[in-house]
């Protein structure tokens, strides 16, 4: 069963911004909402990274959790997802997430905090497929169109990557052994640590051998 | 002493009442998990813009078009030039 993740390969993000642009023309997503945004850490700074941010439907989903109406659901593909009609805007989730990803419209149903809008992984919402109703509340559903995220198929550098956990990690860990560097923000070398002595977490190819 | 049982049947009476109030009645929404279509469904005959490849309400051939798209963000494995 597949577990749709993202991942962004920092080498690889120019800071473009051309994943949010794709994500709020997808979705027709209001003025103030932004489901995927690109952050950049050391700005200016020679050396920069930009890493692509949106909900990285977690599997352990602490919006989830802390839900008091639990509005939240999980489908088949691990997608996290949740229904409008349910929310009441608390903004709890809001709190709980470590990426930011739930976003408040400034003017909704309940004024100055309106329903949580968030990256659905272009998965739409509980209506019914394709329908009206689940575009204007979540957006397009390209998954029941047998298409992956607009922000991921469409990224000029394919540095962010949607799709099955296991498939975009092995993309990315191909790239990271290819090259030898980039598994530094996040990865094998932020999960596990580096290996003693300064070697760098990725093994570098050897001249000479393809 | 002995008490009256008119007494001892008010006064536990009194008693459950006044427990009662202590109770609260279940205020959940939503309790358990919401119902949404299957992606694999597809998102209605009408769509203009499905992909090809693969027909709604088929599962197998969902996830293989879902897979090959996933695959596809592989560069390297659709060029001969390696770019890091």
């Amino acid at each position: 069963m597949a577990r749709m993740k993202f991942i962004c390969d920092s080498e690889r993000c120019i800071e473009c911004n051309g994943c949010v642009t794709a994500c709020k023309a997808e979705h027709d997503v209001p003025w103030g909402v932004n489901r995927r945004r690109v952050v950049t850490l050391n700005d200016g700074v020679p050396g920069e990274k930009s890493i692509s941010v949106a909900c990285m439907h977690c599997s352990d989903a602490p919006c989830m959790a802390v839900c008091p109406v639990d509005c939240f659901y999980r489908t088949d593909e691990g997608v996290v997802l949740h229904d409008k009609d349910v929310c009441i805007g608390c903004g709890y989730c809001s709190y709980a997430c470590p990426f930011g990803a739930p976003q408040f419209p400034s003017n909704g149903t309940f004024g100055l905090r309106g329903k949580m809008d968030k990256c659905t992984f272009c998965a739409g919402g509980p209506e019914a497929n394709g329908s009206a109703a689940e575009f204007e509340k979540y957006g397009r559903n390209r998954l029941a169109e047998g298409k992956l995220p607009a922000c991921a198929e469409m990224c000029s550098t394919k540095a962010l990557l949607g799709g099955d956990g296991d498939i975009v990690a092995d993309i990315f860990r191909t790239r990271v052994i290819q090259r030898g560097k980039g598994s530094e923000v996040w990865g094998w070398g932020t999960a596990y640590g580096k290996p003693a002595g300064g070697a760098t977490a990725a093994p570098a190819k050897e001249p000479g051998k393809s | 002493m002995k008490r009256h049982p008119l007494t001892l049947s008010a006064t536990l009476t009194a008693a459950l009442l006044a427990l009662a109030g202590c109770g609260e009645s279940p205020q959940t929404i939503s309790s358990g998990r919401i119902s949404d279509a299957k992606p694999w469904e597809g998102a209605g005959s009408a769509d203009p813009y499905a992909a090809a490849g693969w027909k709604a309400g088929d599962a197998e051939a969902w996830h293989s078009q879902i897979r090959s798209r996933m695959l596809n963000q592989n560069e390297y494995s659709r060029s001969a030039g390696r770019a890091p």
